[in-house]
C-alpha cells in the first residue's frame, strides 16, 4: 500500500493524477478498512471485559456505516434479476418489521428467501444485523438493500 | 433460529460414536466461512451459542457394533447467533463434500436440501420441553462425571450450566429465578469419546421469557456444540 500511495504522489508531482489509480487506491483502503473493522469485532468478542476494545470497534463501524448503506444497495440491485419478485412478494411485510425494528423477524424473512432459492447469504446483509448498529442505523440498511431489490426500476420492468 | 440441512451420507453402516463425525462437519461449516469465529469458537474454547441434533429418516437399527442408520440424515441445527446460522447456511452451500475419519471408520457426507424451521419466539415463564437430542449434565467440579435425574447434584449441575450460558450470550449475571422439574426420564448410554450416560425426556422449565428462548436457542446442559440438550417444545 506504501508503494501504491508513492505512486499518486508521483503522479501528483508530475500533474497527471490518473483517475483509475486513485479508485483502485480507493477500493484497497476499503477493502483493507473491511478487513480491520472484522478483526476489532472478533478482538472486542474475545476482550469482553475491556471496553476501550469495545469503543473502538464502535468507532470502526460507525465509520464503515456509510459505506455500507452503499454496498446494500448495490447488493439489492444486483440481485434484482434473481430475487426480485422474492422480494417483491415479501416487500410488505419486510418493510413493516424494518420500521418495527423487528430485527430477527427481518433476518428469518429474508433468509427464507436466500434458503428457498438456494442461494449465499451476502456478508453485507450479515454485517446489517449486527447488534453494534443502532436501530435507527439499521433500518437505514435495510431500507437500502430494499430499495435496490424491489425498487422502481423492477416495478416498470414488471409493468 | 433453527435450520435444517439434509445431508446423503455414506456408507449406510457407521460407528455408534458417530456424532463425532457431525461435529468435525459443523466445524468444517464455521472454518469454511468465518476462519476468525472458528478460531474463536475451537481455539479459545469458548461457550458456544449452538445446539444440534440428527435424524435418520432411514435407521434400520443395530448391525453388530455398529448402525445401519440409512443414507439420509437431517441436520437440525439450533443456534440464537444471526451471524453463526448464516455461516451454517452458507457453509453448508459451499462444502460440497466432507468426510470424516476414525480409527478405520468413516462418513462421507454430501449436502441436498437445507431449510427453515419456523421462527419460535418465548413470551412464557413456563414450558414444558423435550429431548431431541440427549441431555448430559457435569457434575460442579468434576466435568468428567456425568449425573442422571435423581442424582445427587443433578439439578444443581443443570442449573450450574443455564446461568454460564446467561452470563455468556445474554450477559445476565444476575439471580434471576430457574426451576427445572424432569416430568419423565431415560437412561441412554452414549458413545461419544467414551460411553457415556446421559438423559432423554420431558422436562418443565420456570424461567424468565428470555432465559427459556435461549434455552430453546442454544439447547440445555453441557456439551450443547457436540449435540446434545437440543430441546422442543411440547406444552
Amino acid at each position: 500500500m506504501e508503494e501504491k500511495l508513492k505512486i499518486l504522489n508521483n503522479q501528483l508531482k508530475d500533474c497527471k493524477p490518473v483517475l483509475k489509480d486513485f479508485e483502485d487506491y480507493y477500493n484497497l483502503l476499503n477493502q483493507k478498512f473491511d478487513e480491520f473493522q472484522k478483526l476489532v469485532e472478533y478482538a472486542s468478542e474475545l476482550k469482553k471485559d475491556e471496553k476501550e476494545f469495545e469503543n473502538l470497534y464502535k468507532r470502526v463501524a460507525g465509520k464503515n456505516a456509510s459505506d455500507l448503506v452503499d454496498k446494500l444497495s448495490r447488493r439489492g440491485h444486483a440481485l434484482k434479476k434473481e430475487l426480485g419478485d422474492a422480494f417483491e412478494n415479501m416487500g410488505y411485510r419486510l418493510l413493516e418489521q424494518t420500521r418495527a425494528g423487528k430485527r430477527d423477524d427481518v433476518y428469518y424473512g429474508i433468509l427464507r428467501i436466500f434458503v428457498a432459492n438456494k442461494k449465499k447469504f451476502p456478508d453485507e446483509l450479515v454485517e446489517a444485523f449486527k447488534p453494534i448498529y443502532t436501530d435507527e442505523i439499521f433500518k437505514v440498511f435495510i431500507f437500502s438493500f430494499l430499495s435496490g431489490i424491489i425498487g422502481k426500476e423492477n416495478r416498470i420492468e414488471n409493468n | 433460529m433453527r435450520i435444517t440441512l439434509d445431508y446423503e451420507i455414506s456408507p449406510d453402516i457407521i460407528p455408534k460414536n458417530y456424532g463425532r463425525g457431525f461435529i468435525s462437519l459443523i466445524k468444517k461449516l464455521i472454518e469454511k466461512t468465518d476462519p476468525l469465529l472458528f478460531n474463536c469458537y475451537y481455539e479459545q474454547h469458548k461457550l458456544k451459542p449452538f445446539t444440534f441434533g440428527t435424524y435418520f429418516p432411514k435407521l434400520q437399527g443395530n448391525e453388530g457394533d455398529k448402525l445401519n442408520v440409512g443414507n439420509i440424515v437431517k441436520v437440525n441445527f439450533s443456534t440464537s447467533s444471526i451471524q453463526l446460522a448464516t455461516n451454517i447456511y452458507n457453509g453448508f452451500l459451499k462444502v460440497k463434500e466432507h468426510t470424516w475419519q476414525n480409527s478405520g471408520s468413516s462418513i462421507n457426507f454430501k449436502p441436498l436440501r437445507a431449510y427453515l424451521q419456523p421462527n419460535k419466539y418465548s413470551y412464557k415463564e413456563e414450558i414444558i420441553v423435550k429431548t431431541l437430542s440427549p441431555l448430559l449434565v457435569n457434575n460442579i467440579g468434576d466435568s468428567n462425571k456425568f449425573l442422571l435425574p435423581g442424582e445427587e447434584g443433578f439439578l444443581e449441575g443443570l442449573e450450574f450450566s443455564v446461568r454460564e450460558c446467561a452470563k455468556e450470550f445474554l450477559g445476565d449475571e444476575s439471580n434471576f429465578p430457574f426451576k427445572i422439574e424432569v416430568k419423565a426420564w431415560k437412561r441412554r448410554v452414549l458413545y461419544h469419546y467414551k460411553k457415556m450416560p446421559s438423559t432423554i425426556g420431558i422436562f418443565e422449565i420456570k424461567s424468565k421469557p428470555e432465559i427459556i428462548q435461549m434455552i430453546y436457542d442454544v439447547g440445555l446442559g453441557v456439551h450443547r456444540s457436540q449435540g446434545f440438550g437440543m430441546m422442543e417444545v411440547v406444552g
